[in-house]
């Protein structure tokens, strides 16, 4: 098996006139917690929304364990899961309905269902709460049970797209706790986060801007080349020099 | 193994069980409007005005005038001297039409003539009373000329009036019996249209969509499994409105009705298609739903044959009225219920009903897009 | 003279859940408030009492010196209200928005052109007047909203979590409007979940379960640490984190980015027993230092406690 799961060469969107993702390089390796930093509006999205098979790219190739996501998007979705910045969770079904909906999506058998969702429930601390609504959970909650329902197929690999937007340092940490949990059985974590602390957790980072990616690499190696104490000073430091640079 | 569209399905319903008043709405709107259409669209006539230029002067005109009369269908409001007199009043909206006697009938019946003529004239402007009161008057003329022809001493076997009965179903000449079932097809593309429309384009407000969307599900999977569980319902309000034109209204089931709930989901299955081919290519609930009822209920109402007769429209309607489903599924409930037709007779419309649903998915299918973009 | 926001004794249940508890507060005038506390605590709840939106079961508040119950009209006029997901017509340009809100609040017809000018200098909007609000960034959105609610010239700002999903450059622009507001005399209650925020209030409030827990500044605040604080870096922190929980004198352990914090008793002999431990079972190197807890350790560590104290006994939530 490879040791990349994603590569991505030259991929490009545009939309319109406006080029929201700009030929950009990068891999994912198997395995690793990889962190997609940026400022609002830099393109993250639209590159996890792509990685998803979502959204075609205007251009450049993009494989995902070896498959094309434009033309085999069919087969990149059975490996990977996906939470999106809004939770996709149906408000009005109970966490249990939610978790087994998304199973059912996925075409997991009944027994393979049941045992998936009670070891969900339990990982992500959610057991006694299996016939609460959804729209009555605490948003801290809403996000975990979001995370279950994106990986309760088993997917090779996960996208989180600003999975702790809005959630408080407990639950974040408590969040972060699971991200490692599942890293640890060899899953891919694909994240883009605004909190740079967590950024530090990451065994890589890439910050994009404009489109463009500015920096890639482990955040120790990132800091120590631009001489900045953490992540968040470099990001400060690389997006300040970026559009320095851009302006006429 | 639960399969995909069987998640979709139990998802899809139970969203509509949660949501307690839309599912009421559903049962509750079509049962209102059957009671407020069923009694406002009134097209019965009584008392109907007529201005009456009796030229004849005659036993026979007069026995025929009053007839007419005792039916309580007409009135002979006025008696104006000539046609043109005749004419002003209708002008003046004092009357609703004109019999004109002319002056050779009593004449004319007795010498055993083919036929004898009277002249009725109706305000078109309202077509339907016309078109009803026409049939009333065709009836009452029967009436007197068997009467007259009794009474002659020659006894002619034949009537003395050629009266061509054109109301072959329906002879109580209810329009509540005409109404009701056309309302239910009306309804059921309505509540079935607008319930479908939403389901999608909710999704996409609020951004479920995109998750199912990063799954390897297909999207006629996505359309039969949201379509799936509003079928039974939509059949159930079916039931109801069926039941409530009966129990209610007292319109008669002549034909079977095992038949009509057999056919029946070939309609829902239909109108369930377009709301979710609409909802699959718009954006927006609102714009779904606006779009669902501008394509169901006035093409519905005005061109199927629900209120209008489709034969008296204009080339281009007519045409139109052909992929309007409403015009099929009336012919099948009013053939049903009011003609007691067989399979034999709506085997057609229902195949023409089950392609159009099934074009109508493709179409949704194809439109539905599984990217964002 | 009375307080620019009063409370005392709030209360607001939805069912069995008491969303608000007897929450009593005063806030100085041109004081900048920040509110914070874990997901559900009552943030919301709380700010839409004060501005009006919801009814308290018991208890007063009031806004500007004004009831917000009674005198609710003339609270409306002096406040300015960012909700969480500020409704900004996407449709519309920057201008036709900010108009929106200028005709909503009846501004007068000779005073807006010099507002919005204002406005937009100082938001450094100015350039963009013409676009889209659907097609700004998250940061030039919330920017926006706060504009619009800034159109009418309100004495006191309700900001609920106005910087959530927008990135950290523009949290500090939006952050440095906030300071030139309070400058200018504006009384700013804001929540936020960011620890970096709430330290650049005059005044942080921590809501638990619909109490206000500890109220005091950041500063004093950071003091209530119960424990030593030491910062240790090592090679994998999350992967050795039970394992340093187990050791001697070790109270709590958070990971803070690449780095742990933890809680100990006794910061001296506690460094010296972590270091010799952490070196005995080879993890790489170890650097062990002491240092003073900031305001995210007294969050995680308060709130940590309290949980497991309900989870223990469920009658005597945060007493």
């Amino acid at each position: 098996m490879e040791q990349e799961i994603v590569s991505a060469r030259g991929l490009t969107r545009k939309f319109g006139a406006f080029t929201a993702v700009d030929h950009i390089d990068f891999s994912v390796r198997r395995g690793e917690i990889f962190g997609f930093l940026g400022a609002n509006g830099a393109g993250k999205t639209t590159t996890i929304r792509i990685l998803c098979g979502l959204l075609r790219p205007t251009g450049g190739t993009c494989l995902v364990d070896g498959l094309d996501v434009d033309r085999q998007a069919e087969a990149v979705k059975r490996l990977i899961g996906y939470m999106s910045q809004r939770f996709s969770l149906y408000e009005d079904l109970t966490v249990e309905e939610n978790l087994e909906f998304y199973g059912g999506v996925y075409g997991l058998n009944e027994a393979e269902l049941g045992r998936r969702k009670h070891g969900l429930l339990k990982e992500l601390e959610l057991e006694g709460l299996e016939k609460r609504m959804t729209a009555a959970l605490p948003l801290g909650w809403k996000q975990r049970l979001a995370l279950g329902c994106a990986v309760i197929h088993r997917p090779r690999m996960v996208f989180l797209d600003e999975p702790t937007g809005g959630v408080d340092p407990v639950s974040r940490r408590n969040f972060w706790a699971m991200i490692h949990a599942m890293a640890a059985e060899g899953v891919t974590v694909f994240v883009t986060t605004h909190y740079m602390d967590e950024a530090e957790y990451c065994d890589r980072i890439s910050i994009m801007d404009a489109g463009r990616i500015i920096a890639l690499g482990p955040p120790s190696k990132l800091k120590e080349r631009y001489a900045q104490a953490t992540v968040e000073d470099l990001f400060s430091h690389l997006l300040d020099s970026s559009r320095e640079g851009s302006r006429p | 193994m639960r399969s995909k569209i069987a998640s979709l399905a139990l998802k899809e319903y139970r969203h509509i069980m949660r949501d307690k008043r839309s599912l009421a709405t559903v049962f509750v709107l079509p049962i209102a409007m059957i009671l407020l259409y069923g009694y406002a669209i009134n097209l019965d006539v009584k008392d109907l005005e007529l201005a009456v230029v009796d030229r004849a002067r005659s036993p026979e005109s007069r026995l025929l005038v009053e007839k007419m009369e005792a039916s309580g269908y007409f009135t002979a409001a006025a008696h104006p001297p000539t046609l043109a007199d005749a004419e002003m009043l209708v002008y003046s909206r004092r009357v609703r039409g004109i019999l004109v006697i002319p002056e050779g009938f009593s004449r004319d019946l007795r010498s055993r003539a083919d036929r004898a003529a009277v002249q009725l004239l109706l305000d078109g402007s309202d077509s339907n009373t016309a078109g009803i009161a026409g049939n009333y008057f065709e009836m009452i003329l029967a009436e007197v000329g068997a009467q007259m022809g009794r009474s002659t001493e020659h006894g002619a076997p034949a009537a003395p009036f050629e009266v061509r009965p054109r109301v072959i179903y329906n002879p109580e000449l209810k329009s509540v019996y005409f109404i009701v079932p056309g309302l239910a097809a009306v309804l059921l593309m309505l509540v079935c249209a607008v319930m479908t429309s939403m389901t999608i384009a909710r999704e996409k407000e609020t951004g479920t969509l995109e998750q199912i969307l990063t799954s390897p599900i297909k999207p006629y999977q996505i359309l039969i499994g949201k379509v799936l569980p509003y079928l039974v319902i939509a059949f159930l309000v079916c039931a109801i409105i069926v039941a409530f034109a009966h129990l209610w209204f007292g319109v008669p089931v002549r034909g079977s009705l095992l038949l009509l709930a057999a056919v029946t989901p070939a309609y829902l299955f239909c109108a369930l298609s377009l709301g979710i081919a609409i909802s699959a290519s718009v954006r927006t609930q609102q714009v779904a739903v606006s779009l669902a009822m501008l394509t169901t209920m006035l093409p519905s109402v005005m061109l199927s044959g629900f209120i209008f007769r489709v034969g008296s429209m204009p080339l281009p309607l007519r045409l139109i009225s052909k992929v309007i489903p409403a015009t099929y599924y009336l012919k099948i409930i009013r053939g049903i219920m009011l003609k007691g037709v067989g399979w034999e007779h709506v085997w057609q419309h229902c195949a023409v009903l089950v392609g159009m649903g099934l074009l109508i998915l493709l179409i949704g299918a194809r439109k539905f897009s599984t990217r964002l973009d | 003279m009375s307080y620019p926001v009063q409370v005392a004794g709030l209360q607001k249940s939805f069912g069995n859940l008491k969303a608000v508890d007897d929450f009593s507060l005063e806030l100085g005038q041109g004081e900048l408030f920040g509110l914070i506390g874990p997901d559900g605590a009552g943030k919301t709840t709380l700010i839409r009492i004060l501005v009006g939106l919801m009814l308290a079961d018991g208890g007063s508040a009031s806004v500007g010196g004004f009831d917000v119950v009674r005198e609710r009209a003339r609270v409306k006029e002096i406040i300015g209200y960012m909700p969480q997901r500020f409704s900004l017509y996407p449709d519309l340009t920057l201008e036709e928005n900010l108009r929106f809100y200028a005709d909503l609040f009846q501004v007068p017809e000779a005073e807006r052109r010099a507002r919005q000018q204002r406005l937009m200098q100082f938001s450094r909007l100015e350039p963009f007047l013409g676009r889209r609000a659907g097609q700004l960034s998250g940061g030039m959105k919330q920017k926006l909203a706060l504009s619009c609610t800034l159109i009418h010239q309100p004495e006191i700002l309700f900001l609920d979590e106005p910087t959530t999903g927008v990135d950290p450059l523009s949290r500090r622009e939006f952050w440095s409007l906030l300071d030139s507001l309070q400058a200018e005399g504006k009384t700013i209650v804001v929540s936020t979940a960011y620890m970096d925020e709430a330290v650049r209030c005059d005044r942080v409030g921590l809501m638990f379960t619909g109490r206000l827990m500890a109220v005091d500044t950041p500063e004093r605040l950071r003091k209530t640490y119960p424990f030593d604080l030491l910062e240790v870096e090592l090679d994998e922190p999350v992967l050795n984190l039970q394992l340093i929980k187990g050791l001697p004198r070790v109270r709590s352990v958070q990971v803070f980015g690449d780095r742990l914090h933890v809680g100990v008793a006794e910061a001296q002999a506690a460094a010296a027993s972590l270091e010799r431990e952490l070196s005995q079972r080879a993890v790489g190197p170890v650097r062990v230092r002491r240092i003073e807890p900031c305001l995210e350790d007294v969050f995680v560590e308060l709130i940590g406690s309290w949980k497991e104290r309900i989870s223990r006994d469920p009658d005597k939530r945060g007493e």
